[in-house]
């Protein structure tokens, strides 16, 4: 059947049809959707942070608090042993691994200084 | 004094620069977009799916993707065919979740009034809803769009051959289509 409608009459037809359409309504559903859309990324994030640190702390929280115990048995342990006396308690506070390490650590930043007259902590 | 806000100027801005801005995440830049740009991809669902409402929901989908992954986009320049190219993903998977084949047969032959359609629109979508969804999808985009045959094959994945057959085959479909309605009408009057 030959019809009346040729090429260029389709698409001057769909040039007819787009019209102009009123947008004020999807436009604000639309922009309402964006805000929804992050507002429920922004939930979803914090949601997977707490079941992270959640997972985290079950997994990780007993073996960190052992090995906080052990460096801390660690550091205490007296350097030498003086016994139980006055002179253990005199010398409690520098007879351990903590205070060798404070003043060696010490020594080497003032060594440091006076040899090239510069800090090496700024 | 009155200041004016820097979004007061939005609606004389030229579209690229509006695309840039709401890359950045100006939710102001993007709501004057939307306002230019929703007539078009609704016009564009509307005769993909002869269906107001659908249209409108699929348009809304189109334009929050566009919100979600405008980062995306690489050239400021190539935003309309990228939009395009969005409308058509979203109408295809449309046509995937809701089985093309089922879809197709709810729409033929269902009268659709609608009081926002004048006639050429709704005598155009109706013909349009007689044809099957891929061949419905390449005749809206060549002429409705004016996409050449190679874009088209490249938007919906379909081989070229096949492009061009659905154009040739739907548009003569439509026309036969168009034609009995015009004669229909003739009859009516007289």
């Amino acid at each position: 059947m030959m019809t009346k409608y040729r090429e260029p009459d389709l698409h001057s037809l769909f040039d007819q049809a787009n019209r102009e359409l009123q947008g004020e309504s999807i436009t604000a559903r639309v922009v309402a959707r964006t805000r929804t859309r992050v507002m429920t990324r922004a939930g979803l994030a914090l949601v997977v942070m707490l079941l992270f640190l959640l997972v985290a702390w079950q997994l990780l929280a007993l073996p960190l608090l052992e090995f906080a115990v052990l460096v801390s048995q660690l550091l205490t342990n007296p350097l030498v042993d003086l016994g139980e006396g006055w002179v253990a308690l005199a010398f409690l506070p520098v007879n351990n691994f903590a205070s060798l390490l404070v003043l060696s650590t010490k020594g080497v930043l003032i060594a440091w200084k006076k040899l090239t007259g510069s800090s090496l902590i700024r | 004094m009155v200041v004016s806000k820097a979004q007061d100027y939005y609606p004389e801005c030229p579209e690229p620069f509006l695309v840039s801005l709401a890359r950045t995440g100006d939710r102001s830049a993007f709501e004057e977009l939307v306002k230019r740009r929703q007539s078009r991809v609704r016009n564009l669902m509307r005769r993909f799916c002869n269906d107001n409402a659908l249209a409108d929901d699929l348009a809304q989908q189109v334009l929050l993707k566009v919100w979600l992954n405008l980062r995306q986009l690489k050239k400021i320049s190539a935003f309309n065919g990228w939009l395009r190219k969005l409308a058509v993903n979203v109408w295809l998977h449309y046509l995937r979740m809701n089985d093309a084949l089922k879809g197709a047969s709810e729409i033929v032959g269902t009268e659709r009034p609608s009081r926002e359609s004048p006639g050429v629109g709704m005598d155009l979508d109706h013909a349009l809803a007689t044809l099957a969804p891929t061949l419905r999808t390449c005749v809206v985009l060549s002429y409705s769009e004016g996409m050449s045959h190679r874009e088209i094959a490249a938007a919906t994945g379909l081989p070229l051959g096949t492009v061009k057959t659905h154009i040739r085959n739907g548009a003569k479909q439509l026309q036969e289509v168009l034609a009995a309605y015009d004669e229909q009408k003739e009859l009516d009057a007289s």
